[in-house]
C-alpha cells in the first residue's frame, strides 16, 4: 500500500505541475489585460480599458470576424465532406481502407509549416485568389482528416447490415445515409466538428501562408503586429475573454450532461 | 426543435458570409506597418469615390517579393531609397508625372533630402515621404550607458567588454551597416576585408553572456523604454514613437536617442510600379498626401519627420514637435544613404547575420 | 455498403492535388532553379543540396533535434503519469478535467509565446509579485515554454488509449499474481505504446519546425529548421526553403512509417 501512496502522490504532483505550467501564460495574459499600464509595473492599477479597446480597434474586429467566418464555414464544409468520405472509406475492404487511412493521415502528421508551403505553392499554381478563398480551402483541407478520424470509429460500431436493410425497405441511398447512418454516428460527427472548429480558430502557420493584402485572421494579425509595433493589451483582453468563454461553455456542458433527467427532457423536444 | 436550430445555423452562416462585391475602382497600396493614418486613407476613399486596398509589410525585401510575385498589381508602394534604386534599375517602376501633382506647387522638399537622390538614376521615380536616421536608443536609468553611447557611437553596440544589454536590429543592412560605420567604413561597403571586420565585431558582442545581446525588430524600442535593454540600434522614428506613446500614457520617459555624426539616413518614398493599372489614380493619391494639411495630420499620426519643409514647420510650430533629433540632418553631420547593392552583396550580408547567429 | 465506395474518389483526387503535386514541385526546387516567383532561368543544379552541408543548416538541424527532442522527452516523462492519473480517476467530472487541459490551446499560440517572453524578461508584469527573471536566450527558457505548449498534445493520445483500455486485463494480471510494477510493465505500458507514439509525433514534429517560439524566446539567436524555412521563403531563397522543407518531410515520413508499423487500424491519431 505504501507503493500506491507514493505512486499516487507522484502522479498528483506531476498533474499539478502540468496545470501550472500550461496555465501560467494564461494567467500572465489575464493580468496584463487588467493592468493599467504597458510600461510601468511597479504598482498594480486595475482597468477595463483594454477590453473596451477591443471594439475600437478596427483591424482587430475585422480579423475576429474573418476568423469566425472561416471557422464556421470550414467546419461546416469539413464536417459534411469528412463524414461522407468517412462513410466511403468505411465501405472499403480492409486493404483499401488501410491505404486510404495512410493517405488520410499524412496531412495530420505533416508539420504545419510544410503543409503551409505545399498549399501556398499549389494555390499559386492554380491561380486561386489569395485571401478568403485560399484560407477557407486550407482550413477545410486540414480539418477533413480529423473529422474522418473522429467519425470512423463510430462507423465501426454500426451494425453492418443496417444500410442494406434500409435499401431493402425501399430507401434510396441518400435517404439511407441521412436517416439511418447519420443518427447513429452523430456523436462522432459532432466531435469531429468541434475538432475542426478548434483547429481553425487557432491556426496560425498555415493561415500565415494563405493570406494576402489587408486580409488577416486573428493569429496572423497578432504575429504581424509583433514585428511592427508593440502588442497592444487589447489582444490580451480578447484572449482572456476567449478563455473564460471556453471554460464557461465546458463547465456548463459538463453540468448538463451529468444530469440524466435533464438529458431525457431535452431528448423529448 | 431541431429544425429551428438548423434554420438559425443557416441564417447565421449566411449572415456571416462576406459580401465582397464592390464596383468602385480599386487602388492597391503597399506600405510599412503603422506608416500612414488610415483615417486619411478613408477620407481619400470618400473624396475620390474609390476603394483603397491597403496592405502592410515589415521590410523592403517583403515589398520586393510581393511586387514580383505578381499576385497583386500594386499601384502605390512606399519602399526605402535603396530598394527604389534596385527596382528602378530592374525596370519595375514607372516615372513620376509631375504635371499630375498639383500640390507640388505649394510645397518644397528639404534640400538635405533631395540632394541624396536627385542626381541618381532613380531620382525621377519617387516622391519622398518621410526621412530619418539610424541611431542608438538608450535607457537613461544608468548614466554609464549615456556616457558609453555618446563616446562610442555605434561602437557602443559592438563593445564586447560592455556590461550592458544590447539590442540589434534583425536586418542585415542596418546591423552590418552599423558595424561598418563603427569601423569608419562606408555603410555600402563591399570590400571583403571590411565585411569580415564587421562580422568579427558582431561575433564578439554576441559572444558575451546569452541574456546580454539579442536581435529584434520593432520590439527593441519598447524594451529599451522599459529597461529590458540598455541600448539598441533603432530608427529615429522608433524613438519618436515611444516618446509619443509615453507622453500619451503620461509615463515617465527614461530613454533617449543618439545619432552619431556619421550615420545612415533613410528616405522612404512613394513609387508607382509599372504594373499599376491605375496610374492616374495613384498620382492623385500621392498628390493627396502632398497637401499641407493632410501631410501634417499624417505626420502627426505617424510620428516620423516629413520631407516637406512647410509641413515640417507646421509640425514644429503648430503641433509642438520641437524635439531634439526631429530634424535628421543637423549641420556638420555626415549622412549616407543606402545604395542599391547587388543580389550577391545582399546575400552576403544575409549570410553574415545568419552565420554569427549559428554559433 | 460496397456501393458507397465511389464516394472516396473526390477525396483521393483532392489529396493528390494538394499533397502530391506541390511535393513534386518541392523536389524539383531542390535539384534545380525552379521557382514559383516567375523570374528565373531553369537549370539543374546541386547548389541547394549543398546547402545541407552548410554550417547554418547543420546548426539549425542540430538545434531542432536538441530542443524538440528534449521537449518531447520531458513531455513524455511528465505527461504519461498525468494521463495515467486521469485515466484511472473515478470521477464524474473526469472529462471536464481533461478538457481543461485543452483550454490554453484555444488561446492563441502567439499570445502565449508573448506571455512567456514577458515572464523571462526582467521588466514585466511579474514585477508586481516582486519576481524578475532574465532568461531570454537561455535554453531553460526555451524548453520551459515549449513544454508548456506541447504537454497537452502528449497527454491526450496517451490518455485516450489508457482510458479505452480494458481494466479487466489489469485485474486478470493481478489475479495471476503480478505485482503492480509488473502489471504496468507487461500489460499497461505495451498496450499504451500506440498512444505514446502518437504523442511523440504530435510533439516532436511541431516542435522541430516551430519558428515563432524560438525566435521570440531565443532572443532572435536560436535558429531551428522552422526559422530557416520561414526566413528563406519570404526574405531569401525559395529553393533553400524548399530544400529544408524536403528534409523535414523526409523526417516526417520516417516517423510516419513508425506509426503505421505500430498501428494497423489507422486509428492511432485519435
Amino acid at each position: 500500500m505504501k507503493k500506491n501512496y507514493w505512486s499516487l502522490s507522484f502522479q498528483v504532483t506531476l498533474t499539478v505541475i502540468t496545470f501550472a505550467i500550461i496555465y501560467l501564460p494564461i494567467l500572465v495574459i489575464f493580468l496584463m489585460s487588467i493592468h493599467g499600464s504597458q510600461y510601468n509595473f511597479e504598482k498594480f492599477s486595475f482597468t477595463f480599458r483594454w477590453y473596451q479597446a477591443i471594439f475600437t480597434d478596427r483591424q482587430l474586429v475585422d480579423a475576429i470576424l474573418v476568423t469566425l467566418q472561416i471557422a464556421v464555414l470550414s467546419t461546416l464544409l469539413a464536417t459534411t465532406f469528412g463524414t461522407l468520405f468517412a462513410i466511403g472509406i468505411h465501405s472499403l475492404r480492409k486493404k483499401g481502407r488501410l491505404r486510404m487511412m495512410v493517405l488520410n493521415n499524412m496531412p495530420v502528421v505533416n508539420p504545419d509549416i510544410v503543409t503551409g508551403i505545399l498549399m501556398f505553392m499549389i494555390f499559386r499554381f492554380l491561380r486561386i485568389s489569395f485571401g478568403f478563398p485560399t484560407m477557407l480551402l486550407a482550413h477545410v483541407f486540414f480539418s477533413i482528416p480529423f473529422v474522418i478520424l473522429s467519425v470512423l470509429p463510430k462507423l465501426k460500431q454500426l451494425d453492418p447490415n443496417i444500410f442494406d436493410a434500409a435499401l431493402d425497405l425501399g430507401a434510396t441511398k441518400f435517404q439511407a445515409i441521412i436517416k439511418v447512418i447519420l443518427p447513429s454516428i452523430k456523436v462522432g460527427v459532432i466531435a469531429g466538428a468541434l475538432i475542426a472548429f478548434t483547429m481553425s480558430i487557432d491556426d496560425f502557420i498555415i493561415s500565415y501562408f494563405m493570406k494576402q493584402g489587408e486580409f488577416h485572421n486573428v493569429s496572423t494579425l497578432i504575429y504581424s503586429r509583433l514585428g511592427k509595433r508593440q502588442i497592444s493589451p487589447n489582444i490580451f483582453a480578447y484572449n482572456s475573454l476567449i478563455v473564460f468563454l471556453t471554460i464557461g461553455i465546458m463547465v456548463t456542458f459538463n453540468r448538463l450532461n451529468r444530469n440524466p433527467k435533464r438529458i431525457m427532457e431535452r431528448e423529448k423536444k | 426543435m431541431r429544425k429551428k436550430i438548423l434554420m438559425t445555423l443557416v441564417l447565421l452562416v449566411l449572415s456571416l458570409v462576406l459580401v465582397a462585391c464592390s464596383n468602385k475602382p480599386k487602388l492597391y497600396v503597399l506600405n510599412w506597418g503603422q506608416y500612414m493614418d488610415l483615417d486619411l486613407v478613408d477620407d481619400f476613399e470618400s473624396e475620390f469615390g474609390v476603394k483603397v486596398v491597403y496592405e502592410e509589410v515589415g521590410s523592403n525585401e517583403e515589398m520586393e517579393i510581393k511586387l514580383k510575385q505578381g499576385i497583386t498589381k500594386y499601384d502605390i508602394m512606399i519602399p526605402s531609397e535603396y530598394m527604389i534604386d534596385k527596382l528602378s534599375s530592374e525596370n519595375l517602376l514607372s516615372p513620376i508625372d509631375y504635371s499630375l501633382l498639383t500640390n507640388l506647387n505649394e510645397v518644397e522638399f528639404f534640400s538635405d533630402a533631395t540632394v541624396l537622390y536627385q542626381d541618381e538614376d532613380f531620382g525621377d521615380y519617387l516622391i519622398p515621404y518621410f526621412f530619418g536616421t539610424v541611431g542608438v536608443m538608450y535607457n537613461t536609468t544608468n548614466e554609464a550607458v549615456k556616457t558609453a553611447v555618446e563616446e562610442q557611437g555605434f561602437c557602443a553596440l559592438f563593445d564586447d567588454e560592455s556590461p550592458f544589454k544590447i539590442g540589434l536590429y534583425d536586418s542585415p543592412r542596418d546591423t552590418v551597416g552599423a558595424a561598418l560605420m563603427c569601423l569608419g567604413h562606408s555603410v555600402n561597403s563591399n570590400v571583403e576585408s571590411e565585411l569580415l571586420e564587421a562580422q568579427a565585431l558582431l561575433e564578439a558582442v554576441l559572444g558575451r553572456s546569452s541574456e546580454l545581446t539579442r536581435f529584434g525588430q520593432d520590439d527593441l524600442k519598447g524594451d529599451v523604454a522599459r529597461g529590458n535593454l540598455d541600448l539598441a540600434l533603432v530608427y529615429s522614428g522608433d524613438y519618436f514613437e515611444m516618446v509619443f506613446e509615453y507622453e500619451a500614457e503620461e509615463e515617465e520617459i527614461k530613454f533617449d536617442y543618439f545619432a552619431p555624426n556619421h550615420t545612415n539616413i533613410w528616405i522612404d518614398a512613394f513609387v508607382i510600379p509599372k504594373v499599376s493599372e491605375n496610374k492616374e489614380l495613384a498620382h492623385s493619391f500621392i498628390n493627396y498626401f502632398l497637401d499641407k494639411e493632410v501631410a501634417a495630420a499624417n505626420a502627426d499620426w505617424v510620428g516620423y519627420t516629413p520631407v516637406i519643409s512647410e509641413v515640417y514647420d507646421i509640425m514644429v510650430n503648430d503641433y509642438g514637435y520641437d524635439y531634439e533629433h526631429y530634424y535628421p540632418v543637423p549641420a556638420g553631420s555626415t549622412r549616407e544613404v543606402f545604395m542599391y547593392i547587388s543580389e550577391a552583396h545582399a546575400q552576403e550580408l544575409n549570410m553574415i547575420l545568419s552565420t554569427v547567429r549559428s554559433n | 455498403m460496397k456501393s458507397l465506395r465511389v464516394m472516396i474518389w473526390p477525396y483521393v483526387i483532392w489529396l493528390g492535388i494538394i499533397i502530391l503535386i506541390p511535393s513534386l514541385f518541392i523536389i524539383l526546387a531542390t535539384v534545380s532553379s525552379f521557382h514559383i516567383f516567375n523570374d528565373y532561368t531553369f537549370r539543374f543544379t546541386s547548389e541547394f543540396i549543398r546547402f545541407l552541408s552548410d554550417p547554418i543548416f547543420l546548426n539549425a538541424f542540430k538545434n531542432s533535434i536538441k530542443y524538440a527532442g528534449l521537449t518531447t522527452m520531458i513531455c513524455l516523462l511528465v505527461g504519461y503519469p498525468v494521463a495515467y492519473f486521469f485515466a484511472n480517476m473515478k470521477s464524474k467530472n473526469k472529462t471536464l478535467y481533461i478538457a481543461l487541459l485543452i483550454v490554453p490551446i484555444w488561446s492563441n499560440m502567439i499570445v502565449r509565446i508573448i506571455a512567456w517572453e514577458n515572464v523571462f524578461k526582467p521588466v514585466s508584469i511579474i514585477n508586481l509579485f516582486n519576481l524578475s527573471f532574465d532568461l531570454i536566450g537561455y535554453d531553460v527558457a526555451i524548453i520551459i515554454a515549449m513544454v508548456s505548449m506541447y504537454l497537452p498534445f502528449m497527454i491526450f493520445p496517451i490518455y485516450a488509449v489508457l482510458d479505452k483500455m480494458d481494466h479487466k486485463l489489469i485485474e486478470a494480471a493481478h489475479d495471476l499474481g503480478a505485482g503492480d510494477f509488473q502489471t504496468f510493465y507487461k500489460v499497461t505500458f505495451p498496450l499504451s505504446l500506440g498512444g505514446i507514439v502518437s504523442g511523440i509525433i504530435m510533439t516532436l514534429l511541431p516542435a522541430m519546425t516551430a519558428f515563432a517560439l524560438p525566435e521570440r524566446i531565443g532572443g532572435g539567436k536560436v535558429i531551428l529548421l522552422g526559422n530557416l524555412i520561414e526566413k528563406q521563403i519570404f526574405r531569401g531563397s525559395f529553393n533553400i526553403a524548399a530544400t529544408v522543407s524536403l528534409v523535414v518531410m523526409i523526417v516526417m515520413l520516417g516517423l510516419f512509417a513508425l506509426i503505421v508499423h505500430f498501428d494497423k487500424e489507422g486509428e492511432t491519431l485519435l
